[in-house]
């Protein structure tokens, strides 16, 4: 899922060149779409804390 | 606003002064002053992280890259913070459970153990030193400039750059890592505090944030699209300062030994989500002062351009607390990238503990001496040498990540193409090759033919040894 978002950013459908269009909230084209993806990376990151608690139960036994 | 200096400065300066001596009061070991004790919390370890990652250039370069380049600058640095924060969970995961397995005193020493080759240890010093110290050297000659331009009647740069030293050194030998954890902790709160007060001020300037962004299209429509008003943000140059970024946990030890001292995985783990909100929401704030910039003072120079935005035009108390702030992010990144300098030489040190910290105190010193001099006499393109920083350690990921995932010892030929592999990277920055090749940027080509290399050189030796 992290690589697919992140490579998202690197395509035309973020970085077209020259677009501006269509704004969202008068924020241009390429700046909200990578504010989304931003978020939505570190929304990833915060899932991923969640969802392996068994690998950190396992590093904290061991310490 | 000399009133209002005189009284944040004393504020500052008294609690950079009560930090070091509680710091100093809780040393009972070579530990304690090297790794803080190895206990660190949520909030001082968020704020540490945030803060050595977050320099003077979070409030000098990255407005003007903003002004210059557009919108772009926001995938330059939010999206690869955003990144970064991920890298931070799975890898300091993997580096705690080898730390814990193998001790930890430094990267350098923890690679050694790995390879089981001094001559890793001494790679992985060489590379950071080689790379670090132009990062130092940034981060002092940025508020050395800035500080000369507000205050021309003062001292001249090399004046400033040396005052900052001298005092950085002093809390650094006297609190070590403990004080400098806490002076971070004070850097990161006036660092976030200023930024958004100037960054209000700019939008309310402007009229909102969708008049700022409208009034910046007709001046300069350049400015809200890829690749930006002077071509910088290609698909290449992107994707590589994103892949860099990324590797800055792995590969900077002053980010990397803050994975370790954290108290445990889940402080750890809540430490990279809130190190990646603070990052996004810093870099939220500072695109309307870049777009300020680019629209009152578009053509000035860089220096006069911050000058004029966050100071001149700001309120006497807000100025003030600028130019504190500006004093303490120069202050707190510097300082532990020189004391991780020094922490990564005693990790390679055996021997007498007392003569061992000795010899890492007087190392720390010769890196920051080593740092003042080359800020002295390097240029004024401050987020461009920082990026070649990045660059140049993130050379050094494929070869840490292989000591730290894998189980069985990496192969010696991981070790020499490292080596060759920052010979070129340096070549190119030095100018003795070019800086693309085949339409390929060299960083670029670098790191993925070690990240192949290496994956090859594991897989291989893996398969070897289960016959």
């Amino acid at each position: 899922m992290f690589l697919a978002v992140s490579s998202v950013t690197f395509t035309p459908l973020v970085i077209e060149p020259n677009k501006i269009e269509p704004t969202l909230g008068g924020l241009p084209y390429t700046l909200w779409t990578s504010i989304l993806i931003g978020f939505g990376l570190l929304g990833l990151t915060y899932l991923g804390t969640r969802v392996h608690p068994r690998e950190r139960d396992t590093t904290e036994q061991q310490q | 606003m000399i009133f209002w200096l005189a009284v944040l400065g004393t504020c500052y300066i008294g609690l950079l002064v009560y930090a070091t001596i509680d710091a100093r009061r809780r040393i009972n070991t070579s530990d304690d002053y090297v790794m803080a004790g190895s206990d660190i919390g949520l909030f001082f370890g968020f704020l540490t992280f945030a803060a050595t990652l977050f320099s003077t250039f979070t409030l000098l370069g990255m407005p003007d890259f903003f002004r210059t380049h557009g919108i772009g600058s926001w995938i330059f640095l939010a999206v690869a913070d955003a990144g970064m924060a991920f890298v931070i969970v799975w890898f300091g995961f993997h580096l705690r459970r080898k730390a814990i397995a193998k001790g930890f005193n430094g990267v350098a020493g923890l690679l050694r153990d790995c390879y089981n080759n001094p001559w890793a240890g001494y790679l992985y010093l060489i590379g950071i030193f080689i790379f670090l110290v132009p990062y130092v050297a940034v981060q002092v000659r940025g508020i050395g400039i800035f500080l000369n331009a507000v205050f021309p009647e003062t001292l001249p740069v090399a004046g400033w750059a040396t005052a900052i030293v001298i005092a950085m050194l002093i809390y650094s030998e006297l609190g070590g890592l403990k004080a400098i954890i806490y002076s971070d902790a004070l850097q990161g709160t006036v660092l976030f505090t200023v930024t958004a007060i100037i960054a209000w001020g700019c939008v309310e300037n402007f009229g909102g944030v969708t008049a700022m962004f409208e009034q910046i299209r007709e001046k300069n429509s350049a400015l809200l699209s890829v690749p930006g008003p002077n071509g910088l943000f290609t698909t290449q140059f992107l994707l590589a300062s994103f892949l860099v970024i990324l590797m800055v946990p792995i590969t900077q030890p002053q980010l990397t030994t803050r994975l370790v001292i954290l108290r445990d995985m889940d402080t750890m783990h809540r430490m990279a989500v809130a190190v990646g909100l603070f990052a996004l929401l810093l870099i939220l704030l500072i695109i309307p002062i870049g777009m300020y910039g680019a629209m009152h003072y578009a053509e000035a120079a860089t220096t006069d351009f911050l000058a004029r935005t966050i100071i001149h035009d700001q309120a006497p108390i807000v100025a003030a607390a600028v130019a504190i702030g500006l004093i303490a992010a120069a202050m707190s990144t510097a300082d532990s990238q020189i004391f991780a300098l020094g922490t990564e030489l005693r990790s390679l040190l055996r021997g007498d503990e007392k003569q061992i910290m000795r010899i890492t105190k007087l190392a720390i010193v010769c890196f920051a001496v080593a740092g003042l001099i080359v800020a002295i006499l390097s240029g004024n393109q401050l987020v461009l040498l920082a990026r070649v920083s990045f660059a140049g350690t993130a050379m050094l990921a494929p070869f840490v990540l292989a000591a730290i995932l894998t189980e069985r010892t990496p192969g010696v030929e991981i070790i020499v193409a490292t080596a060759v592999g920052l010979a070129i990277f340096l070549a190119s920055v030095l100018g003795v090759i070019p800086e693309s090749l085949w339409g390929l940027r060299i960083d670029l080509g670098v790191l993925l033919s070690l990240s192949l290399l290496t994956l090859v050189s594991t897989l291989l030796r893996r398969q070897a040894g289960s016959q």
